[in-house]
């Protein structure tokens, strides 16, 4: 997670104004994620507060305070608002409290050594599929 | 070390220790330095800044580096990924280079659950002049590069990994450099200013 805050953007082009790299498909090998690609890229957040703008805006609205996530094909999409950002391979997420980071770790000995993955999570009170 | 210039070197202009942190408005450790034009060989960076415990006691708790300027470095015009719980920036000026700046830090592996971090704070960060007059009206010598403001911080732990399976290091989701993300580490950036990024180059 990458936190701005009072941010002052001046000429910033919103084609230009962030790009989030999908994983690189050459990861998926031994010496890194072993059969999966590691999906860190995909696993983050930004989250701008108090912006400020000064000439050109990289959006119209001049948003304040937003959030940027990943375009997780099946998964974003899903997200309260949230609108695509195709130049951004993101989605921008505003007035959306409940996007946050959730981490948790094996404690096994060997955690560094086996990999449990995927894992998928469904939250059945709320979910909204 | 204060008012220097470094200008036209390979791989880095400046190796420097940082201060003690919060004593960015008096320290003369590392000051009103600039480096532009860096790169060749295998890096491109304008200042690589270090903790020194020569320097500060503490600093393997938290170096901080300010006031200095890099441009058009072919890397990063500033970057440190160094052994502390904390690095700083404070007042770095930026114009045109390539990755921006860059503040990563590294913890032991055994650290990796304690709180540690990066902080970039009240900096300028420019992209690119419309009215450069670096490169010649037909363009004959320049190359455009793909350019961002911000290298995106890493905070990861690592350590000797004597307990860990090589192969199987960079477990389990994080692809990074060096180690593993730090499950407790932030990535703060405050009151920076961003300017003139209207195209990719």
């Amino acid at each position: 997670m990458q936190e701005f805050i009072d941010t002052t953007l001046e000429d910033v082009d919103g084609n230009y104004f962030a790009y989030m790299t999908d994983p690189n498909p050459g990861w998926a090998n031994l010496a890194d994620c072993g059969n999966f690609v590691c999906t860190g890229p995909k696993n983050t957040l930004y989250k701008f507060t108090n912006n400020k703008y000064l000439g050109v805006a990289p959006m119209p609205e001049k948003t304040p305070s937003f959030l940027i996530i990943p375009d997780v094909p099946g998964y974003t999409d899903k997200f309260e608002n949230c609108v695509k950002k195709k130049e951004w391979n993101a989605y921008m997420c505003v007035n959306n409290p409940d996007v946050g980071m959730l981490l948790f770790e094996s404690l096994d000995e060997d955690r560094w050594d086996r990999n449990v993955a995927p894992i998928f999570i469904q939250n059945f009170a709320d979910s909204k599929q | 070390m204060t008012n220097n210039i470094a200008g036209g070197c390979i791989s880095y202009g400046f190796n420097a220790p940082g201060h003690e942190c919060g004593k960015s408005k008096t320290q003369t450790t590392f000051r009103n330095n600039v480096a532009h034009s860096v790169g060749g060989g295998k890096n491109g960076i304008g200042a690589a800044i270090y903790p020194s415990s020569s320097i500060d006691s503490k600093s393997a708790t938290c170096f901080e580096a300010s006031h200095f300027t890099a441009y058009k470095c072919v890397e990063m015009g500033i970057f440190s990924s160094y052994t502390s719980k904390k690095v700083i920036y404070n007042g770095i000026v930026a114009i045109d280079n390539v990755h921006g700046i860059a503040a990563q830090t590294v913890v032991a592996t055994e650290d990796e659950n304690t709180e540690f971090g990066s902080e970039i704070n009240n900096c300028k960060i420019f992209g690119d002049f419309a009215d450069s007059l670096d490169c010649p009206p037909d363009k004959s010598f320049c190359s455009g590069y793909s350019k961002c403001g911000i290298f995106t911080s890493q905070n990861n732990a690592n350590g000797a990994e004597k307990y860990h399976a090589s192969m199987m290091k960079h477990l389990p989701t994080w692809k990074s450099a060096s180690g593993s993300g730090g499950w407790k580490a932030r990535a703060i950036f405050r009151n920076n200013h961003f300017k003139g990024f209207l195209s990719a180059t």
